[in-house]
């Protein structure tokens, strides 16, 4: 049995960071050109740089998207910016426009993986794209757990699937609705989002049909954490995390849950339970419902938010550990706690455990029982060690 | 230049120079679709010189692929003028199954430049249906840049949202509402969207339908050598008047021709995107 790669989003250096050290062993991101999260805080070449040192220190990767629908002004620039990716060292690029392949080839060396974009759901374009010099392919989200195992069956190549976090509405490539209701391009970069927007329904003689909620596109997100046994026996190469406008703590708690399941799966097959207490955390942090989506053929009603969907924002991240000295852990507050709250911590280098708040000291070293104020640093005592980098959430 | 028309039914009589047609359970966004058999009532186009183009332009999955064959062979009985693809199957297939109609790269919103026009015409593509989200700067620069044959979309409601979804169903399910029929419409801010939810899924349309007549005289003048009209929820009547008007549009009377076919339409009309180039990226939006 294959350790499949667990790949995490990096909307920029600080998140990169992150995924990697709570156990990414890869990370996707976008430069500042060329990439569909546009409006991501995305990489100069600099902190590029910086990244892919980062990542090959630990001996892990780094893949740049390069997956906009290309205009033609833009092939030369291109053409200078992979070169500058090929330098720099990343590990591959993910595409979904071939004109790059033609300039991969002529000019660089980069390795290249097939982007979602292209919706590949079948074996004959996975056969196409490999006799084209593509390693990877990532495949179209709309693919079921057979439709993945006869691909293999046909093609030796790398699959990566997508395991986590929101999906398109549509085929992948094929929505512009961004476009035309507001002049953002989706497939380069802009897109408004407008699957989550309500919108009237009419009939074909247009008379409104009047549900106790309004139509609108919006999907449920997706989350294949039970299935993840399944995915690991069927070859798969890499579980894709999706969210790089994502923050750091979803981030951690994302790839920290998927890291856990798939050590213990590959390590104890024989006795790994599904832990239904990872699903909670995972459903706390993303205050979104998630199903397995098409994975296993879950693709009606159930996968809509028709229902009205109430998305608060997320109160369990409390505080990032800043270091820890003498029995006290310095913590940054991100949300409000307080003398008597049961928290959580966890951390590449700790075992997640829990304590009762009993004690909090101010910057000026009073004692408070409330933090309250956004960043303030307070101190919390914790029996056992934690490190930089290390969260506090509540315990639910 | 040659006009093409998707037509709304089975008719064999077409006012233009060819149609472009879908096979059941192959193709999407078409107004209908028919088996590959029916071809032998279009035979007479072919006397008459006319054109005929097939859309495959379906996402395939691998149960797709057993039918994709059987029609690729078949499809080479009846002498077509081309197939359009938008799933990548179709390329490799074509190669594998050494069918001899072209084959035509369609992959609608990502058909945007000339590089890949190139990529695809060193596979032995011999056409791109360019994408409806670029400028008529952008089509006169692909023209420069590529020699394949380029199809442009000069008339009809566009395709803008295409889901194995069902989406409608699953709505009217949820809320007990009852499913009448495929076709329906969403409306927003004064806006009317048409939306259909078939064996295929969910697609959606613009609201307003492109009117881009006026512009085939420059598109002629670029060398681009095929205009598509699409018929899709255009009254028949009104259909044919758009292609008479088109037929006889001159560099004098295209500004007439624009209005006349504004006033047939209701005056539901835009240009798309011909002259209006979309954001890439905000500027100053906060992450």
């Amino acid at each position: 049995m294959k350790m499949p790669e667990l790949l995490a989003p990096a909307g920029n250096l600080e998140k990169l960071k992150f995924a990697l050290l709570y156990g990414a062993d890869a990370v996707y991101l976008g430069g500042t050109m060329f990439g569909l999260r546009a409006n991501a805080s995305n990489f100069t070449l600099e902190e590029l740089q910086e990244g892919v040192s980062f990542a090959h220190n630990l001996h892990k990767k780094v893949y740049v998207t390069v997956n906009i629908a290309l205009h033609t002004s833009e092939l030369k620039a291109l053409t200078e910016y992979l070169k500058e990716l090929d330098k720099i060292g990343v590990d591959a690029i993910i595409i979904s426009d071939p004109a790059i392949i033609s300039l991969v080839k002529e000019h660089t060396n980069l390795e290249l993986h097939l982007s979602t974009q292209q919706s590949t759901l079948n074996y004959e374009s996975v056969k196409f794209w490999k006799q084209e010099g593509i390693s990877r392919i990532v495949l179209g989200r709309e693919a079921t757990k057979e439709e993945i195992i006869e691909i293999k069956k046909h093609v030796d190549i790398e699959i990566e699937c997508f395991i986590h976090g929101a999906m398109c509405a549509s085929y992948s490539g094929r929505c512009v609705l961004s476009n035309f209701l507001t002049a953002r391009d989706s497939n380069r970069g802009g897109c408004s989002q407008i699957c989550r927007w309500d919108f009237n329904l009419l009939d074909k003689d247009r008379t409104p049909l009047i549900g106790e909620k309004p139509f609108t596109f919006c999907t449920k997100d997706l989350s294949l954490l039970a299935y993840i046994p399944d995915m690991i026996e069927m070859g798969i190469t890499s579980f894709k995390i999706e969210g790089r406008m994502r923050s750091i703590y979803y981030i951690a708690t994302v790839v920290d849950i998927y890291r856990k399941v798939i050590d213990e799966y590959v390590q104890q097959k024989e006795s790994y339970e599904y832990n239904k207490e990872y699903e909670k955390v995972l459903t706390n942090c993303a205050n979104r419902d998630s199903v397995p989506q098409f994975f296993n053929h879950n693709e009606g009603v159930e996968c809509q938010y028709y229902n009205g969907r109430i998305e608060v924002s997320n109160q369990d991240f409390l505080g990032l550990v800043l270091e820890y000295k003498d029995g006290y852990a310095v913590i940054e507050e991100r949300n409000y706690f307080k003398v008597g709250d049961t928290v959580e911590f966890f951390g590449p280098s700790v075992n997640t455990f829990q304590i009762t708040i009993e004690e909090i000291i101010d910057e000026f070293g009073e004692q408070i029982s409330v933090v309250r104020h956004p960043k303030q640093i307070v101190k919390v005592k914790v029996g056992k060690p934690l490190y930089p980098n290390d969260f506090m959430r509540i315990k639910k | 230049m040659k006009i093409l028309t998707i037509p709304s039914t089975k008719s064999e009589e077409i006012l233009t120079d060819g149609v472009i047609l879908g096979i059941q359970d192959l193709s999407v966004n078409l107004p209908f679709y028919i088996q590959v058999d029916d071809l032998n009532q279009y035979k007479n186009l072919k006397k008459e010189g006319k054109k005929i183009f097939i859309m495959l332009n379906k996402n395939m999955h691998n149960k797709d692929l057993e039918q994709l064959r059987k029609v690729m062979i078949e499809l080479e009985q009846y002498s077509i003028d081309g197939v359009f693809y938008y799933d990548i199957s179709v390329v490799n297939l074509k190669k594998e199954l050494r069918v001899s109609y072209p084959i035509i790269w369609s992959q609608e919103h990502m058909t945007t430049n000339a590089g890949t026009c190139n990529f695809w015409a060193s596979h032995g593509v011999e056409g791109a249906y360019l994408s409806s989200e670029i400028t008529l700067e952008e089509i006169k620069e692909i023209r420069r840049n590529t020699d394949i044959s380029l199809f442009v979309n000069i008339f009809g409601y566009l395709p803008m949202f295409d889901s194995k979804r069902h989406l409608v169903k699953n709505y009217l399910e949820c809320f007990q509402l009852e499913k009448n029929g495929d076709l329906y419409y969403l409306e927003k801010e004064g806006n009317t969207y048409p939306i259909v939810d078939d064996k295929n899924g969910t697609t959606v349309y613009s609201a307003h339908i492109l009117n881009a007549i006026k512009e085939v005289l420059e598109l002629k003048n670029m060398g681009i050598e095929y205009a598509v009209l699409n018929s899709f929820l255009i009254e028949e009547s009104v259909f044919n008047q758009v292609i008479n008007l088109l037929q006889n549009l001159t560099e004098e009377n295209k500004e007439q021709v624009e209005n006349d076919v504004n006033e047939l339409c209701k005056q539901n009309v835009d240009k798309g995107f011909l002259y209006t180039e979309t954001i890439y990226k905000i500027k100053g939006e906060k992450e």
